[in-house]
This record gives structure tokens, sequence and C-alpha cells, in this order.
């Protein structure tokens, strides 16, 4: 190892740097409008160098945390250097030069340095609202991005620090809640402004050429961290292989992932030429996001210690053709892109991890499976949007843990809170009914899955629009299990009339919807992990008493015997002793018998 | 009403390595002790306190006991039966169809990307969560009657199930308590022995999760402080102590142990809370408003801020991952101590901490197995700290040993030299505890540049000057009390007790005369029970404030205000001036709501007046000790050396130099000046 020519500028530079993408996020949740950023946390905030190298972020939810370079480089590409100068501020949000999909806009502001362009301050945020015609920005009838919203190409809403009306006028004529999305822009734009005055301040302490050497330094250290971590899977040949349910359009065919994982040394190879073409519906995942959905699987079983820049992500391959599914081509629909394809992209690439390094991967997580409302509240007065973020599923298992209850969808990995039913109420004219772990949803394994929730609220109001948006329901695309465990339970999601008939609800389609409807929604559980005639009967009684697995199912799946009333239950040591033995018995048989 | 005329104050806190004793005596001079904490019976610590103070005056304890007015006890028991999982054992009661709302913890997994951790330990596991079938509605109307022989038997079976606490909490039951005030009905009938917790008496504020986190940790802290309180008090009394016994709570404030006893969240973040106090008072006395004090101890470092005389407070605290809602004081941790580890990784990149190696084994120069270079070591290394002086020089450093480990973990991986790796090491704990303190005020909105950093914690003085210097602070206060900070601060604390109810809507269509009737409600509360602790009406001050928020908007802010006569246009304009400071705008016009009502009740205890004053003698000239090598900024320069106690009032060092002082060190860098002030304060300006 080489040691690194200044080690101490190098510490104290790049924690500073980091810091100072926690300053910008701290603005951005201090300064929000909407609850998406202060509650959702759904943005990023980053810090590039002049060569547009990612050098420090912080990702408030995982599924942003690859996504800036993307859209940093077409901003590049659009501006010659000539072009930009202290003060400007430029937009995007164009999946097709660099970004995922419309809600996710990037605001990007050079930093200049006695004249010269140094760094890069980023932001990316999801807004409220981006104009189109669905109910939350999703629209599943939408055939083109053009139907989704308002597309943005690299402009500048500052140039030279002065404020183009034009644009800004342009931009929020064209969106439905402007008092909100105008907010929240300016939020991330001081965003970017802090991070400005905090670069300066750096660069003023420590000197340009020092900060330079020692940024690069750094991110040379970061790729050595990465390399020791490529490099301890073994070398090989994995794949993986999952769908989702439908893309909105074609409603019986289901748009498949397949990746195959190449790890030769310290280089590591994505590559998705198998996966299925570009669908009609809004599925489609443009590279930007399949980049970010590979790092952000990858990092979550291997990277939990390692800075994510230029250093680490530069080992990374992504081989995704254009025209297929995780590389769109213009003018595929892309919104969904980042709730639901992402979880297909990360299920792939965790089952193809699972046979390099079983201990270290995690099983599926229970997809979303929930609608998105819109209306007027009576009570309030007011229009409102709801994106059911209470819905969640449980996490998968890995070796050694539990999955989480109650913690999806994957994209945010339990990054995002769910709104506390009380201001569920106050916020949205329904009433909620009933809202808690939904008992035997969790896959049975030596490690269970996560639990998934059952919710329930009745609509009080008969002015509700409702889209659903999502995935699971379905064998091959529900959460899977990893070595011998049960995959998560299927969602089910429908709505009681007041009558008392029942409608199941097809996922990624509007709805029709009623004064005194009842919603009820049994989300995922999240996978299990490992042979599920390995858990402990301790723990599977715990569960049991505690009315998260039931009796019998500890029985069918665990081949464990429990008596007694459910607070106070026992194992029945003898007969369940025997019953795993014969169990155990008749799987060496049948291993046998196929070889 | 006790005061410091009448005989002696003390306080003490029980940290995790040391109690710390304060005594001030009728006269204003102050004796610190430090004892080891007895985790196992903390109240051995304090009674061994007291025997110290007792035997450094020639006195029996009794004799000793009987001339002390007033003890002010900061405990971390509830804090520790938290983090540790052995709080009592508790039933959950709450609205059917919500078992898991407190489980759910609003489905938030703290770190994204790792997998192999597991939840918090719950309060109260699911098989002890019963639900009950009643409801009232978000405007606060029953909507369904509770189920009294569905509640009989939740009842029953939690009995039968050998819980000692329960805690009670429905939905919107902070709108309507009618459901809770039966259920503790019922319990009194059929479960007289438990200790209950009503959510409407611990916190009757909106969000479920955020009430009943709370409400269960009062439940689950309760019976373990009001033993523990029981204990101490038999104790202190049958050692001849007749004087008034008061517990130090989050919020800044103390309480008599019988409130203690009821709501024993209240002290769930007592530990740091002394800090802020004892901050105002020092610097208020020497006219500083604006501070951020720092408190930097062996593992973590704590920071608030202080504007214009007030601390902030935050309702989003929490204690082992439950979340804590009651309105404590807003002090900010960080893991970054005198005991952070530092290491190389595989990249070749120096880190320090976050893990720390503790008061066991400790640093490597304590000589106690540690093997791990710390800051401390560093500090040693570069000169900062003196082998031969270290708490006061009961404690030899072994100055070899940590300059061999910093060789060989730090300096021969990264290829430099030893000073050089020393400074590394404290340069980049000072860069993290600076960004801590950026973190905090940009939160607040406020510029760092503007306060004075007022330092404490046993490694405060040593790093304070370097960290100010990064954030381009030019005033330092150094408390001679810094290492007992907190102790001192508990003896400053006024009786404090905060209330809330909720009455929400628009603003401009709220009913006054609703609201007068909330507070009169309040504030019958407040003098009951400040009354019951002894206070006078004429000594409680009561101060009122509300959280407001746009229409539509999920944050609000606290918006406090002179009296109840207050016109609600004028909450308006506080409000949207506060909103527009906070989060740089607002939307002038636009509707307002509020939320809850908040009432704050203090009794003011008499204070110390002239604690710490010395005599103000001029000093021309300081006595130089003696002088030793340090290194500042890669230069090794000699530094002169002083005893603290040799300087007086109105003493002036000039850097670079050292100053000891038996339970700290402050490090005067060079071109920087060293003041005592009236009250023997060290005021440092860069």
């Amino acid at each position: 190892m080489s040691p690194i020519h200044d080690p101490i500028s190098v510490a104290v530079i790049s924690n500073r740097l980091t810091a100072i993408t926690k300053e910008m996020g701290q603005i951005m949740l201090l300064t929000s409008r909407s609850p998406i950023f202060s509650e959702s946390r759904d943005f990023v905030t980053a810090i590039f160098d002049a060569q547009g190298q990612l050098v420090a972020q912080t990702s408030y939810i995982p599924v942003l945390l690859g996504a800036v370079p993307f859209a940093l480089k077409a901003i590049m590409n659009r501006f010659n250097m000539e072009d930009l100068h202290r003060g400007d501020v430029v937009i995007a949000n164009d999946p097709y030069q660099g970004n995922s999909h419309l809600p996710d806009v990037t605001i990007a502001r050079p930093v200049f340095y006695e004249r010269r362009l140094t760094f890069w301050a980023v932001t990316k945020g999801h807004q409220a609202d981006l104009g189109g015609s669905g109910v939350a920005g999703y629209n599943p009838l939408a055939k083109s991005v053009w139907e989704e919203g308002l597309r943005l190409p690299p402009v500048k809403v500052y140039a030279n620090g002065e404020y183009q009306q034009d644009i800004w006028d342009l931009i929020l004529l064209n969106v439905k809640s402007r008092d909100l999305v105008e907010g929240d822009l300016h939020c991330q734009i001081g965003a970017t402004a802090r991070g400005e005055e905090a670069l300066i301040e750096l660069l003023d302490r420590h000197g340009q050429v020092t900060a330079e050497e020692a940024i690069q330094s750094y991110l040379e250290a970061t790729e050595k961290k990465m390399a020791a971590a490529i490099n301890a899977i073994p070398d090989g040949y994995y794949s993986g292989e999952r769908g989702l349910d439908n893309d909105g359009i074609e409603m019986d065919r289901q748009p498949t992932i397949r990746v195959d994982l190449t790890i030769n040394g310290e280089k590591l190879t994505f590559d998705f030429s198998r996966s299925d073409p570009q669908t009609r519906g809004f599925v489609n995942s443009p590279f930007a996001n399949t980049a970010s959905v590979c790092f952000q699987s990858l990092f979550a079983c291997i990277g939990a210690t390692i800075p994510i820049n230029a250093g680490s992500l530069r080992l990374i391959s992504i081989v995704a053709p254009e025209g297929s599914i995780v590389h769109c081509r213009q003018p595929a629909p892309t919104t969904a892109s980042t709730l639901l394809t992402c979880a297909a992209i990360t299920d792939a690439i965790w089952i193809a991890l699972s046979q390099a390094i079983p201990a270290q991967s995690q099983s599926g997580w229970g997809r979303r499976c929930a609608p998105m409302t819109a209306g007027f509240n009576p009570r309030t007065r007011r229009p409102f949007v709801c994106t059911h973020h209470n819905c969640k599923g449980g996490s998968g298992a890995t070796e050694g843990f539990d999955g989480w209850s109650h913690t999806g969808p994957v994209s945010n990995m339990g990054g995002s809170r769910a709104t506390d039913p009380e201001i569920f109420e106050l916020a949205y004219p329904y009433t909620l009914l009933q809202y808690e772990f939904a008992p035997d949803t969790g896959g049975a394994g030596k490690w269970r899955g996560g639990m998934g929730a059952i919710i329930r609220w009745r609509v009080e109001t008969s002015d509700v629009q409702c889209v659903t948006v999502g995935s699971g329901m379905l064998e091959a695309t529900r959460a899977f299990g990893l070595l011998g465990a049960k995959p998560g339970s299927l969602p089910t999601m429908q709505v009681i009339s007041a009558d008392g008939t029942k409608r199941e609800l097809r996922v990624n389609a509007f709805h029709t919807i009623h004064e005194g409807d009842t919603f009820e929604i049994v989300s995922q559980g999240g996978g299990g992990f490992g042979e599920p005639l390995e858990r402990d009967p301790e723990q599977i009684l715990r569960d049991v008493v505690d009315g998260v697995v039931s009796a019998k199912r500890a029985f069918a799946e665990y081949g464990v015997v429990i008596v007694g009333p459910e607070d106070d239950s026992t194992i029945n040591v003898e007969a369940t002793r025997s019953e795993r033995a014969r169990r155990n018995s008749a799987k060496t048989k049948t291993v046998t018998l196929v070889k | 009403m006790a005061g410091s005329k009448t005989g002696s104050l003390i306080g003490i806190d029980v940290g995790g390595t040391f109690t710390d004793c304060v005594l001030i005596d009728s006269k204003g001079k102050s004796i610190v002790e430090k004892t080891f904490t007895t985790p196992e019976d903390p109240s051995k610590g304090v009674m061994n306190g007291l025997e110290k103070f007792a035997a450094n005056s020639g006195l029996t304890i009794t004799d000793f006991l009987s001339g002390v007015v007033r003890i002010v006890h900061g405990t971390t028991i509830t804090t520790n039966a938290v983090l540790t999982a052995r709080g009592a054992k508790t039933g959950f009661l709450t609205t059917d169809g919500f078992r898991d709302v407190l489980l759910m913890r609003r489905g938030v997994r703290e770190e994204q990307f790792n997998s192999k951790y597991a939840p918090p330990t719950p309060l109260v596991p699911r098989n002890l969560t019963y639900t009950v079938a009643e409801r009232v509605d978000c405007e606060g109307r029953q909507i369904v009657p509770m189920d009294s022989s569905g509640a009989l038997d939740a009842i029953r079976k939690l009995k039968r199930r050998g819980v000692e606490s329960i805690a009670v909490s429905f939905l919107f039951s902070f709108l309507n308590p009618i459901h809770e005030q039966e259920m503790a009905a019922l319990l009194k009938e059929e479960f007289p022995e438990a200790y209950v917790s009503l959510s409407t008496q611990v916190l009757p504020q909106l969000r479920a999760y955020e009430r009943h986190s709370t409400t269960a940790l009062n439940a689950y802290v309760s019976p373990i402080l009001a033993r523990y309180l029981d204990h101490l008090t038999a104790r202190l009394q049958s050692a001849g102590f007749r004087g008034r016994l008061l517990i130090m709570q989050s919020n800044g404030g103390v309480m008599a142990p019988e409130m203690a006893a009821r709501f024993g969240c209240r002290t769930l973040l007592s530990g740091p809370a002394g800090g802020p106090v004892a901050g105002i008072f020092c610097g208020q006395r020497a006219s500083y408003k604006d501070l951020i004090t720092m408190d930097m101890g062996g593992t973590s470092f704590d920071v608030s801020f202080i504007k214009n005389g007030e601390v902030s407070f935050t309702t989003q605290g929490s204690v082992g991952g439950h979340a804590m809602a009651f309105p404590v004081l807003d002090i900010r941790t960080v893991g970054a101590g005198g005991g952070s580890i530092a290491w190389v990784d595989e990249g070749g990149v120096l880190h320090v901490g976050p893990a720390s190696a503790g008061a066991d084994p400790g640093p490597i120069c304590y000589g106690r197995g540690g093997i791990e270079p710390t800051v401390t070591d560093a500090d040693l290394v570069l000169g900062y700290l003196g082998a031969e002086d270290f708490l006061g020089g009961k404690f030899r450093l072994d100055f070899e040993a940590a300059q061999k480990g910093i060789e060989e973990r730090i300096a021969k991986p990264l290829g430099i030299e030893i000073a050089r790796a020393a400074e590394g090491i404290g340069r980049l704990v000072n860069s993290t505890m600076a960004d801590a303190i950026r973190l905090v005020s940009i939160g607040e909105g406020y510029d760092p540049r503007q306060c004075v950093l007022v330092v404490a914690g046993g490694a405060g003085a040593v790093h304070a000057a370097a960290i100010a210097r990064e954030l381009e602070i030019r005033t330092l206060l150094i408390p001679r009390e810094a290492s007992v900070f907190c102790a001192a601060g508990m003896l400053l604390s006024d009786l404090k007790h905060d209330y809330v109810r909720t009455l929400s809507g628009e603003l401009a269509n709220l009913s006054q005369k609703m609201v007068q009737d909330l507070y009169l409600d309040m504030e019958a509360e407040a003098l009951a029970t400040l009354s019951e602790e002894g206070m006078q009406a004429g000594d409680v001050i009561l101060s009122y404030a509300v959280d407001l928020k746009y229409v539509g908007q999920f944050h609000e802010v606290t918006i406090p205000f002179a009296s109840l006569s207050e016109n609600f246009a004028e909450l308006q304009k506080s409000f949207e001036a506060q909103h527009k400071r906070l989060y740089g705008y607002n939307l002038l016009g636009q509707s307002i709501e509020a939320l809850h009502w908040r009432l704050t009740a203090i009794g003011r205890t008499e204070r110390p007046s002239d604690f710490g004053r010395l005599p103000s003698k001029s000093q021309d000239k300081v006595p130089r000790q003696r002088s030793r090598e340090v290194i500042f900024d890669g230069q090794k320069v000699i530094a002169d050396v002083y005893e603290g106690c040799q300087l007086n009032s109105r003493a002036m060092v000039q850097g670079p130099a050292i100053v000891e002082e038996p339970t700290t060190t402050v490090v005067v860098p060079p071109q920087c000046t060293l003041r005592v002030n009236d009250f023997g304060d060290y005021e440092l300006s860069l």
C-alpha cells in the first residue's frame, strides 16, 4: 500500500466534505414545504469536483444515491465551460438526459474559486407535482413521457445570480401545486447555496492545491477499500431474475429483469443484456435509475462502511442495452421506475449475490402494493394528495437477523417515516379502522421475514381519485426467500362497499371510489432466510406468544408443536423433536432420490 | 423556601464513571468532590460523596447533613433502565385495531445500508399489549364507547401475567380523555397495586406513536425510579438530612421526588441537562447572552445553543431508539471524546471514533490495558496534557506507551512522524466536533461566529481553542467548575413543570374563551404541584407558548406569548417572523392552525448569588510554575505551565501556555490571551 502524500489533510478534508452534504440536507429538512422532504426524506445532496467526479454525498433515501452523477454529466454536456458563471443554478429532470423519473428534480450549482470552476453543489429531490395527468404524478395509462408531466432539459433558473423569471413562469404554470413546488425548488436551491458557501470556506482554509490533492487521494483510497470488498467476493458468474406484475397497459405480461453478475478479482459487472425490452407502460427504468439501484443493492450487502463516491463507483460496470426495460429509449414512460422497477432490479441482484456471498445477501422485501389517492377533503376544505406510505411491507431476513416488520419499500430501505395514524385522519378524508401487523405474513426461515401490516380505512367523501401502484401479487414477483426459506405472503388489496360487496383492486390501474367504501390492504411480509426447520423453537414460541405466527403455522412451516392459549403457550418438546426428525429424514430421502 | 443563606447546597450528578458532587456553603464558597459511581446501588456513591464532604469539614455525617438545606440530584438510573432493557415489566392498553403502533416506530430502520442489526428491544412486548374496543375521532367525538368487559378482561390478563406497570394510550385521547379515565377507574378497582401511566396525564398531544412511546417509557421507568428514590430518601434521612431533595429533569428544571416517581420519563435525558443551565449562569454573570455550550467527556460531545439567555427545546428526543416527545433541552450528542479511538482503514485513511476506549480499559496512557491509541494519548504526546499533572498529579500517565501506540498504529501505516500523527488525530476530532456545532447552528438558524463558546467536560478545555478557531469564534468561557459543570448547573435550576393541552383549529376561528379555559385547567394543576413542592404562589412564574403551523403543513413552530389576553393576530405575526428566520420564507396572510397550547410553570429556587466569586485583587505578575514542550501547528514551542489555583481574578496569561486545574487542563495556543474574570472563570480570546 503506497502511503498517501498528506494523510491528515485527506482525513480532515474528506470528513468536512461529507459534513457539508449533511449541512445541505439539514437546510432541505428545515425549509421544505411538502412532507416529501421533511417526512419521507426523498432527496440526496452531493458534491462533485470540476471534472464531474462524485466526491461526497448523503442519500436520505438509498434509491437516489447513484443517480446524481448521470444528471450532472448531462448538465456538463449541455453547457460549455465559458457558459457557466458564478451565481448560475441549473435545473433538470428529463429521464432521457441523466435523470430517473420526472418528479425527481436535479438542482446543480457550479462553485467558482478564483474565477475557476472548482466544485458542483447538487441536490436531487422528489417534487410534489410536475404536471401530468396521474395521481400524485403516477399515471399507469401514460404511454409516453410527455403524458407524465413537464420535461426539463438542463436550463438555468438563475444566471449570474439573476432570477430567470421566464423559466420560473414556464415551470410554475405547468404544475398543479404551484406554492408547494416553488417553495421546494427554493429549498433545493438554498441547500446548494449553503454548499457553495461551505466549499469556498474549505478552499480558503486549506488552499485549493491541498484540497484538490486530498480529494484525489481520498477517491483512490476509497477505490482501494472497494477493491478489497469486491475481491472478497468469490470470482465467478452468478445470475438472478425477477419481475413485475404488469406495466399498467399490458396487464397479463410480467416485465422481467435478468442480471448476470461477473466477479473477476476487483472488477464487478452487472450485465442486464437478457432483460426484457422496454414496455409500453410506466415501469421503464432510465439508465441512471438502473445504475443507482445496482449501487444501492450492492452497498446494502458489502458496503455499509465504504463511502459512496467516484472512487467506489468506478469499479462497478453496468451493461444495459438501450431499448431494454433497464435502459429505455425515449419516449417510454418511466414514473414507476424508482418505486416498482427498483424492487425487481434489487431482487434480481440479491438473488445473484446470494450465490456468491450467501451470508451477506438479503431475502426479498415486501413489494410496494398500495394506492395513491387525491381529491378534496370537505373537513379541511382543501385538496389533498396521499401517497399511502403507511402501507409498508416487511423487510427480508438475512443470516443472523429476522427481517424488520412494516419497513419497506426496498427503494427507501427504512429511510422514510410512515404517516402517523392521527395525522392520517386529520389530513385526509379517511377514517382509519385498523393499522397493525398482519400475522403469518413474514416468510418462514431459520431467520423469519419481517411482518407486513393490515391497513383498513373508510372513505368519507365522494371526491377521491385513485390509482394503484404496486407489484408482488404473483408467485414470480413476491418477496423471495433464500437458502431453503419461504417467500413473504402475497399481498391483498380490496375495496369493500358500504353494502358489503368486495372488489379486488388490480395493481397499476385507475379505480373508482365512492363515499363509504373501505380500503383493506394486507401488505407483503419479507422473505425468510435459511431452512425453517433450523429455526430455534424458543424463537418460534416467542413469535406465537406475540401473535405474529399462529400455532398452526408454527407446526406447518417449522415442525414445532405449540400447545395452550396464545399468550400462555408452551412447546411440546418431545412432539417437536420427533416431527422435525421425521421431516428431516423425509427431506434427506427426497434429496437421495433426486441424486 | 430553601436558600443558601440558611445552609449549604449540594449538587450530585451520577455519571457513568464518576459521581460528581458540588457543595456551596452559605458564604458562596464551592467545593468539588468526585467519587466512583456504584452501578449496583448508585445511592452508595452519593453517600460516599457526602461522607467525603463531611470528613473534609471535620464533621460527622449527621452534623454535616443537618446544615444542608437542599440536595439536587441528577440520576441516569431511568436512562440506563431503557438502554439495558431492565425497566419494569410493563403492559400496554390501546385502541382496538392499532396494536402495533408502538412497535412499528413509524416504520423506520435507522441504518439503511446495514442489514445486520435488530430493532431496539420493545418497551412492551407484543404479548403484553392488549387492545380494547373504543374510539374517539379526529374532532374529539366519541364514536365507539369503551367496551368495559373487554377492558376488564385485558386488565385481568395483565394482572395474571405479573406486570408491575401499565401504560394506557388511546387514539385521539388528547381531544377527549373519557376512555382513558374510564380505564383508569377500572384499573383502580381491579388492579390497584399496578403503577398506571395515562397518556392524557403524561403528554396529551397529537401523534400517536410519539405519545404512546412517551407514555410507555414513563410506565417502564417510573417504578424503578420510585424504588430508588425511596431508598435514597431513607438513607439520607437516617443519616440526618432534614432539607429538601430535588431531582433534575431533562427540561433543565428540578422537581420533588414525589413528582419524579409519577413522571419518571421527565428524567430520561437529564444527564447533560445541567450543562446549559450552568452555561447560562456563567455566561450571564460575564455579560454574554448568545452562547454555545460544549461538553467533551470521555466518550461523547454534547452541544447546545443559548440565544439571549434561553436554551432551545425539542420534542423530538429519543432514548434507545424509542421516541420521547416530552419537551427537553435540545442537546445534541456526537460520539467524540477523549477516549475516541484513532484507526487507519484498509484504504490508508485516518479515522477517529466513533468507537471509544471508555473508562475501561481507557486510553493507552492510563496503563490499564488499553492498546488502541485515543485522543487523550495524542493530547499527551503533543504536550497538552502533562504526564505528571493529570487529575492534579494523582494519576500518572504513560507518555512512552502512548507514543509507541500512535507510532505503531497510526504513524507507521500513514508513513508520517509520530508528532504529525498525533496532531492529525487532534485535528480530525476537532473538525468532527466543529461540524456538530455547525449542524446544530444551521438547525437553529444562527451563525456560530456571533456566539461565545462555553466549555465544559474533562477534555473540553484541551480542545476548545482549536474548535473555536475552526468556527471563527473569538471568545471562549471556561468555568472553573468545568469538569463538574452539570452538577453545578443543578444547583442553579428552578422547579419547572411543562404542561400541554391540545385544541386544534384555524387560529382565526378559535374561541379565546376555550383557550383560556385550557390554561385555567393547566394553571390549577401547576400551582397545586408547585405548592406541594413547597412554593408560594408569589414565587411562581408562568409562561405560555403555542404550536402553530400553516394549514396543510406537517411541522409546527412553537411560539411563546406574553399573556392570556394576547391577541391572536399578534401570534400570527410572531409565527410569520419566526418561520422566516428558521426556514427562510413565510406565506404572509395564509391561514395558520394552532395545535398544542403549552404552559411552563417555574418555581424560583434561591440561587447561591456569590457562587464562585473570587476576592478581586489585582495580580500584575502571575507566578510561572514551570514549562513544557508543546506542539502547535507542527511547531514545538515552550509553553509556560500554571496552576489554576494560583490564578486570581483579573490574572492574564499569554499563550502559548497551559493551565492545570485539578480535573481539567486549559490549553492556551500562541497569540491567544487567557484572563480570569471576577467569578474565577477563564475567558480565552482568540
